[in-house]
């Protein structure tokens, strides 16, 4: 019986990953938000006609081990909860318990923040709560119960996300474009600029005047475009950053403003298109992920440069979009891409 | 006005005997007549009593259609015509008539034999059943009456399953049974025209749920199957004679035979014969690839998978065995099954739904003993897994199917879910229409709107509509299935309709014109958005325009505004 093109992928397949799951969403995402080990959002980021805010029920295989594992048949997704939204979903960030629990999903064009509400047990509509209007140019980030708007110039907003109330604002020490931000600690935010790589971190303590900056370190690596993750942030954090260039320096962000690493990849440049997005590994420290060169997502460990692993799973004519660790088991990763794909695979790096 | 009514007497807001009462320019039409796997009692079959209290249907149904054999669509046909009385025609595809009488007959033994229940059909009254049949090919469109005629299209799923459309007048509905909108290995994937029906009857079962992609699937049972037999464990894989059992002798046939692997597979015989048998009398219900190696191999000769014979439980070392019934209810599989349980080097692998009570649905649910006649105990040591390879369609699959048949209206059945509101504000923004998910019992009417065909010239049409309308730059709204358009350079105005690019209609002396020209003739041709070298998001806006209707006439509009240039520089380029 004739093998053909894909039937070698599977005997490829086989030995390289531990498992697989691909997903083919309606539209592409941007974002992957992890809420509990069995639940996770996304949604659909064109510009045009609707998209969709999905909150899904992971399949079995995900969340379960062993026994329980064989016993659940299903690898697939189950759609909890939907919507429909007029905007492109650039970022998803989950907040409350229980009942209470919302979506805060942003677009980046728009300085908005759109309040979701998962709370309605009758039906399996997500319903829109409210509008958290900023009044800023563009661009909105949000972290448990902090949301910092106009992410683009010398200014940005803090905002409570319980009661929307402005609480606080940001002078940068220049213009900058955050290409997002991550918490150290409860007080403590670790930010990148997107166009100059420049790495400044700040004490956002609200009610005790404006936050202030810890560090602000010039980016060393080359590029016109950065992305940034944090590793470790509770036990010496570092910041790891990648230049569209392909180098990637670490930093250390208590001992010294010296590099710990600086490495040139040697990947090829990204089309303009592509998201670059850098990742770190929960469960090792010194593990990172790379998406943005190609349509791979390259695993390395950052210390012996070494190229772990390298996921080709999505098409190659495809933009890969987004990459995330999933939080609750060793080496998987979600990944996402323009053609709508949504891949979870597992694999030993 | 005229009225399509529709009620479920089974699969309303369930699985299970499906059975939905359809009136259509007043003709009955029975569409599917299944047996709920779930019941013993009265509850397995649809209550007919909805149609007439006593004497039988046949003054009341103007016809039956049968979409495909498994017993949740076809399990309740004999005791509808023979106990319940109904004479009338019953429609179905010519692979549905062969096979059907064989299921009935195996359930029939297995209820009246073995489980000993009397008030059941008997064999005979397959037989009359079958009498009734009429047989349907594909596209083809056949008159019921005067006025109803009804036609098959290609579902996938099972081997002979299709989807029906009945037209009665100006009026018609498209019913799918089960169907599934990507290939298998051995079928084709479910497709449809866009025949615009009033109304379309689609199963929902997948629809809440974004599938993992079949080579992951198949990918995780290969693995699981290879891991076990290597170890020198055995693999038991209970299933139904006819369906996923095919798919995966295929799949297992091509990876025993790339892996050069010698362990051996047997398939359990009885039912299994005829099955390969009818596969191959039917190859033209296949899919593409089993069709075009036909000549040269056929796939449904196997190889490395031999007949079983019930010694061969005995022997020492590791085999694979595909045997029935899937639920381990009774026969070989559970046989099989009693013998390999102590042992933790075994497996089982259930690719499908097992009903409340059945061995399978307890060993699923973690039983790790199980008490058979005479008290015998059986320790369930063994690895148990189970892995869905059920083709059904699911949410995008659903999404796709109405997009290419383009219904007014939509009603979802055979789905579990009661919580399908998402599901229908999807359909109710993306197209623009109903969207209805009725309970069993529950009547939906559905008012339909007849026109009055007026023959006019195209010339008088385009002139008088811009006229009434008033020419707007980009497209404007869909009436009928007519854009119309004008070029902004140009401002010459063209009409394009939705079943074909009249490329006559096109000014085609200026780029502009020929850069929209272009544009329909990638949405005619349905380029992925994947495989399109322009920018995604205006093939995605082209595509969304074709398959939406008025909404998405005004994406094109926008993108015909914003990236005109960019294209055009890429032609020069």
């Amino acid at each position: 019986m004739a093998v053909d093109d894909s039937d070698e992928w599977l005997f490829s397949s086989m030995n390289k990953y531990e498992d697989l799951y691909q997903y083919e969403l309606i539209q592409p995402t941007r974002t992957i938000a992890f809420v509990t080990p069995g639940e996770i959002a996304v949604g659909g980021c064109l510009s045009t006609g609707f998209n969709e805010l999905l909150f899904l029920s992971a399949p079995g295989h995900l969340r379960l081990t062993g026994d329980e594992q064989d016993l659940c048949g299903e690898r697939d997704f189950f759609v909890i909860k939907g919507a429909l939204t007029p905007h492109g979903v650039d970022h998803i960030e989950t907040g409350g318990v229980g009942r209470e629990r919302t979506l805060f999903v942003m677009n980046e064009a728009m300085a908005d923040v759109e309040l979701w509400s998962l709370a309605n047990e009758d039906s399996d509509v997500i319903e829109k709560l409210d509008t958290m209007k900023t009044g800023l140019p563009e661009g909105c980030l949000i972290h448990d119960k902090l949301a910092i708007c106009g992410s683009t110039g010398p200014q940005a907003l803090l905002f409570d996300v319980n009661s929307l109330v402005q609480v606080g604002s940001i002078e940068w020490p220049r213009p900058i474009t955050c290409a997002g931000f991550v918490a150290l600690d409860g007080e403590t935010f670790a930010t990148v600029c997107q166009s100059s790589g420049l790495q400044i971190v700040w004490d956002a303590r609200v009610g005790t005047g404006s936050p202030s900056l810890v560090l602000e370190q010039e980016s060393t690596s080359k590029g016109d475009r950065f992305a940034f993750a944090v590793i470790t942030p509770k036990e010496q954090p570092k910041i790891a950053v990648i230049s569209d260039k392909g180098q990637l320096t670490v930093f250390d962000i208590r001992q010294s403003k010296a590099a710990l690493e600086c490495v040139d990849l040697g990947l090829s440049e990204p089309t303009k298109e592509s998201n670059l997005c850098l990742q770190s590994s929960s469960h090792k420290p010194n593990q990172v992920s790379i998406s943005g060169f190609g349509h791979c997502v390259l695993v390395l460990d950052w210390s012996t440069q070494q190229q772990l692993f390298k996921y080709d799973g999505h098409e190659e004519d495809a933009t890969p979009l987004y990459h995330q660790w999933y939080p609750w088991k060793e080496d998987m990763i979600f990944s996402s891409s323009s053609d709508g794909s949504l891949h979870a695979w597992h694999a030993h790096f | 006005m005229p009225e399509i009514r529709v009620v479920p007497l089974g699969a309303g807001q369930d699985v299970g005997r499906s059975c939905i009462l359809l009136t259509i320019g007043g003709k009955n039409i029975m569409l599917d007549c299944g047996m709920h796997m779930g019941f013993n009692d009265e509850r397995r079959f649809p209550d007919f009593s909805y149609v007439t209290k006593e004497g039988p249907l046949t003054e009341y149904i103007d016809c039956v259609i049968i979409s495909h054999f498994h017993l949740d669509h076809c399990g309740a046909l004999p005791y509808m015509s023979e106990l319940v009385g109904y004479d009338g025609p019953i429609y179905m595809t010519q692979p549905t008539k062969a096979i059907c009488p064989i299921l009935l007959e195996d359930y029939r033994k297995i209820t009246v034999e073995k489980k000993g229940e009397t008030n059941f059909f008997t064999s005979e009254q397959i037989k009359l059943c079958m009498k009734k049949v009429v047989t349907v090919n594909l596209h083809q469109v056949v008159r019921v009456d005067d006025e109803m005629e009804i036609k098959a299209y290609y579902a996938g799923h099972v081997l002979g399953a299709a989807m029906f459309q009945i037209r009665v007048g100006q009026d018609s509905v498209v019913y799918t049974g089960d169907y599934n909108m990507t290939p298998d290995r051995h079928l084709g994937a479910a497709w449809i025209d866009q025949c615009r029906p009033d109304l379309l009857i689609t199963e929902s079962t997948y629809a809440t749920t974004i599938r993992d992609s079949k080579r992951c699937r198949e990918r995780d049972f290969l693995k699981k199957v290879h891991s076990c037999v290597e170890k020198g464990g055995k693999v038991l894989i209970p299933v139904f004679a006819l369906g996923r059992a095919q798919e995966l002798c295929i799949l297992l046939e091509m990876y025993w035979e790339r892996m050069n692997l010698k362990v051996p597979i047997y398939f359990t015989l009885g039912l299994t014969e005829k099955a390969n048998h009818y596969y191959q009398l039917f190859i033209t219900w296949t899919s593409q690839n089993i069709k075009k190696t036909f000549t040269d191999r056929n796939m449904f000769e196997f190889k490395h998978i031999k007949p079983f014979d019930k010694s061969y439980a005995d022997n020492p070392g590791a085999m694979v065995v595909f045997a029935t019934p899937g639920m381990l209810h009774a026969g070989q599989s559970l046989q099989i099954f009693r013998k390999w349980a102590p042992s933790e080097n075994n497996m089982v692998i259930l690719p499908g739904y097992c009903v409340t009570g059945t061995i399978g649905h307890k060993i699923l649910n973690g039983a790790k003993k199980l008490e058979f006649e005479n008290k015998q105990m059986v320790d369930v040591k063994l690895s148990v897994q189970y892995m869905s390879f059920s083709a059904h369609a699911d949410a995008k699959g659903i999404m796709q199917l109405i997009s290419q048949c383009q219904p007014k209206n939509v009603m979802l059945v055979h789905g579990e879910d009661e919580k399908m509101d998402f599901l229908k504000q999807k359909v109710q923004k993306e197209f623009g229409i109903e969207c209805y998910k009725p309970a069993n019992g529950e009547t939906i009417i559905i008012r339909t709107e007849h026109n009055v065909p007026v023959p006019i010239s195209r010339t008088f049409l385009k002139r008088e509509e811009s006229n009434a309308l008033g020419w707007e730059r980009g497209c404007n709204e869909a009436r009928g299935g007519e854009w119309s358009t004008r070029c902004e350079r140009c401002h010459s105005s063209w009409c394009a309709s939705g079943r074909g690019f009249r490329e006559s209609w096109i000014c085609s002396r200026l780029p502009c014109c020929t850069w929209l020209n272009q544009c329909w003739k990638w949405a005619l041709e349905s380029i992925t958005v994947a495989r399109c070298r322009m920018d995604s998001e205006l093939i995605g806006s082209c595509f969304r325009f074709w398959t939406a209707g008025s909404k998405a006439a005004k994406a094109l509009s926008r993108c015909a505004a914003h990236d005109k240039e960019q294209w055009m520089e890429s032609r020069v380029a």
